[in-house]
């Protein structure tokens, strides 16, 4: 089998003062999160199939850094609101033998265990693009052990994400395969 | 899994995310912009 979407990225300020839009709006705030070492943060709306992040650089030095700098995290979040592309777009196997639907470099963040890694599309020095990435270890939010598990109840009522549209200045040189991409129900 | 949709790619002057919920059956939608490159779709 293949992959499919497992969370979006939105780079935002720090702080992601615009998560408050959506709180207001109806969506519930799951746990926020930092990767040490990366020198990102995020607070995070979980939802069935997938999750949504708005997330920021705290620690310009750690993202400009060693094996961070080739996943083009800074000159995304650097440039987001010009040239830079603000968007990551994460999928997981839909089952054991699922791989990622691009080619990858294996990115081996500092704040995971030494056992596991991304696989971070090779494009991911490419700033006008998405970051697109792979999760072998990704699962959905509804699959968390429930002692685990995020809030997935909205009282806007949403539960899956269903469709996921990227608008770019760039789309005439589309991620390789991005648009074969399913969104698990 | 049940396929239910695709990521889709468009053409536009500026970047921006639209995430469609539950088939977007009730018609809504929010435009988070300028706070976020975001339109959520219900």
């Amino acid at each position: 089998m293949g992959a499919e979407l497992d969370h979006v990225f939105v780079l935002t300020e720090v702080g992601a003062p615009g998560a408050t839009r959506l709180c207001d709006l109806g969506l519930t705030e799951g746990s926020s999160n930092a990767h040490p070492g990366q020198g990102t943060a995020c607070r995070r709306f979980f939802f069935g199939n997938a999750m949504l992040e708005l997330l920021w650089v705290e620690h310009e030095q750690a993202v400009r850094a060693g094996g961070v700098r080739r996943t083009g995290l800074w000159q995304r979040w650097i440039g987001r609101c010009g040239a830079g592309c603000p968007f990551g777009i994460c999928t997981r196997p839909t089952d054991a033998t699922g791989q990622p639907p691009f080619t990858t470099w294996d990115y081996r963040p500092p704040y995971l265990p030494a056992s596991r890694s991304i696989a971070m599309a090779r494009s991911s020095a490419r700033a006008i693009e998405p970051l697109l990435f792979h999760l072998p270890f990704g699962r959905r939010p509804d699959r968390v052990p429930t002692t685990r598990r995020e809030p997935l109840a909205h009282p806007l009522g949403c539960r899956q994400m269903t469709r996921l549209r990227l608008c770019s200045p760039h789309a005439h040189a589309p991620p390789a395969r991005c648009a074969r991409w399913w969104l698990p129900v | 899994m049940v396929a239910a949709g695709l990521m889709e790619l468009a053409s536009a002057d500026a970047y921006l995310l639209e995430l469609g919920f539950d088939g977007e059956r009730s018609g809504r939608s929010a435009d988070l912009r300028p706070e976020l490159p975001l339109v959520l779709q219900w």
